[in-house]
């Protein structure tokens, strides 16, 4: 069973895959619709006539506006965008370990206790996709990007008045909770890239 | 639990603009960046610490995030399909088609609970039950794993040789020149598959793994 599901998704060609998907989505309209599944008609334009007359717009029915129709450019603009934003979350992760220094020194803790912000960003890493994954899949994925973004350049400003006023202070719990924190909107950011994937993953095919 | 997130994501990124025949090289371009990316770090931390004060980390990430930021802002427009529809419905409604809606807007409960539990399981009941997921996964974890102890190992190797800290960041220039090579190694493989799959959708998938399986064994030999 696993395995004929499996070889299924994974050989299908995109008429079948977007086949299925159609099949997907019009079940969940009628789903929401009480249920009622033998009432749909669908119309060779990709439009199928609900029950209660509402006339729903798939994605046959407008393959020009989607993601696949865009032009050759303004695919790789969009890539190439995301290939900056991809190495501005990689270089957040790595830089992380010429803090490693500093904090050990300020606060004179071990080099393993400085680390434990970047341990709790890696673990936040992979479950903060998680939670972005339903609302990038229903509000769509520059909302969701744009709010992530958001979080983490935002928390720059509560740390850097942190940093200057706690500067004398010898105290390491505050700057540590707040490096903590950072690491945990790093943790969604960098995840969100995930909450792009497994959806895209569970319509399209399995690999 | 890096692996949880690391093997799908290059992959799926791009699934909203090419089908599974047509996407090899914008796969292998977003895989690129996120490794690439890894080395940026290395590269610029050192002489960060050497010549700065320990805020300039937090500020750099500010300064390239907030960047990034804007750049999306005005140049990524949305890909999900479903929100496109829901556009284009909307534009259609406006230009007097009357009674034509799109996915969302067809959607009783957009954020019921149950949907929201359903997408967060989702992932662990693939490693389940789609073993390709699982050992991909595994096999991304443990490669990053291994990238993981070997950029913290630069720095006590290289320090016995007496390598000053921004010294230190010129070692991660091979390594930027090691991805790129690998990146440009990956273009003969993905052209031969991407006529396959054109000709035949239905090619057996293993053959998107073959490269893959030498550069992974060269790759755990040079460590």
């Amino acid at each position: 069973m696993n395995v004929g599901r499996n070889s299924e998704d994974t050989l299908a060609g995109p008429e079948i895959a977007t086949a299925k998907e159609h099949k997907r989505s019009d079940n969940e309209l009628e789903h929401s619709e009480h249920g009622a599944t033998s009432n749909t008609n669908k119309t060779p334009e990709g439009l199928s006539i609900r029950p209660d007359g509402k006339i729903a717009l798939t994605e046959a029915g407008a393959p020009e506006v989607l993601g696949y129709a865009y032009p050759t450019w303004k695919k790789w603009s969009i890539l190439c965008v995301i290939f900056i934003v991809q190495c501005s979350m990689n270089f957040n992760a790595s830089i992380y370990a010429n803090g490693v220094g500093f904090l050990t020194e300020k606060f004179d803790i071990s080099a393993q206790a400085a680390r434990v912000g970047q341990m709790i960003f890696l673990v936040s890493y992979a479950f903060g996709c998680e939670l972005w994954a339903p609302w990038s899949e229903e509000l769509g994925r520059w909302p969701t990007l744009q709010l992530s973004l958001f979080f983490v350049n935002g928390r720059f400003t509560p740390e850097s008045s942190l940093t200057y006023s706690l500067a004398d202070s010898s105290s390491p719990c505050p700057k540590l909770w707040d490096r903590c924190c950072g690491s945990l909107s790093w943790g969604y950011l960098i995840s969100w890239r995930l909450c792009y994937s497994w959806n895209g993953s569970v319509n399209r095919r399995t690999r | 639990m890096e692996w949880v997130s690391e093997s799908s994501n290059p992959l799926m990124a791009v699934a909203d603009m090419w089908s599974p025949q047509t996407q090899q090289f914008a796969v292998a371009f977003v895989v690129f960046s996120s490794v690439f990316g890894s080395v940026i770090g290395p590269l610029v931390g050192p002489f960060i610490e050497a010549n700065l004060k320990w805020e300039w980390i937090c500020w750099t990430q500010l300064i390239f995030g907030g960047f990034v930021q804007i750049l999306h802002f005005f140049f990524v427009p949305e890909t999900r399909s479903t929100v496109l529809l829901d556009r284009e419905a909307k534009r259609r409604r406006k230009a007097g088609e009357s009674n034509i809606y799109g996915p969302s807007e067809l959607k009783e409960h957009r954020f019921s609970r149950q949907e929201i539990i359903k997408t967060w399981i989702r992932p662990f009941e693939m490693f389940v039950r789609e073993p390709i997921v699982l050992f991909c996964s595994l096999l991304s974890g443990f490669s990053d794993a291994l990238i993981f102890t070997f950029l913290e190992a630069f720095t006590p190797v290289y320090a016995q040789w007496g390598f000053t800290t921004e010294e230190m960041a010129l070692t991660f220039v091979p390594l930027a020149i090691g991805y790129f090579i690998a990146w440009a190694s990956y273009m003969p493989p993905l052209l031969r598959q991407r006529s396959i799959l054109l000709k035949d959708p239905n090619a057996a998938p293993e053959l998107r793994l073959w490269w893959l399986l030498y550069r992974k064994a060269s790759c755990d030999n040079d460590l």
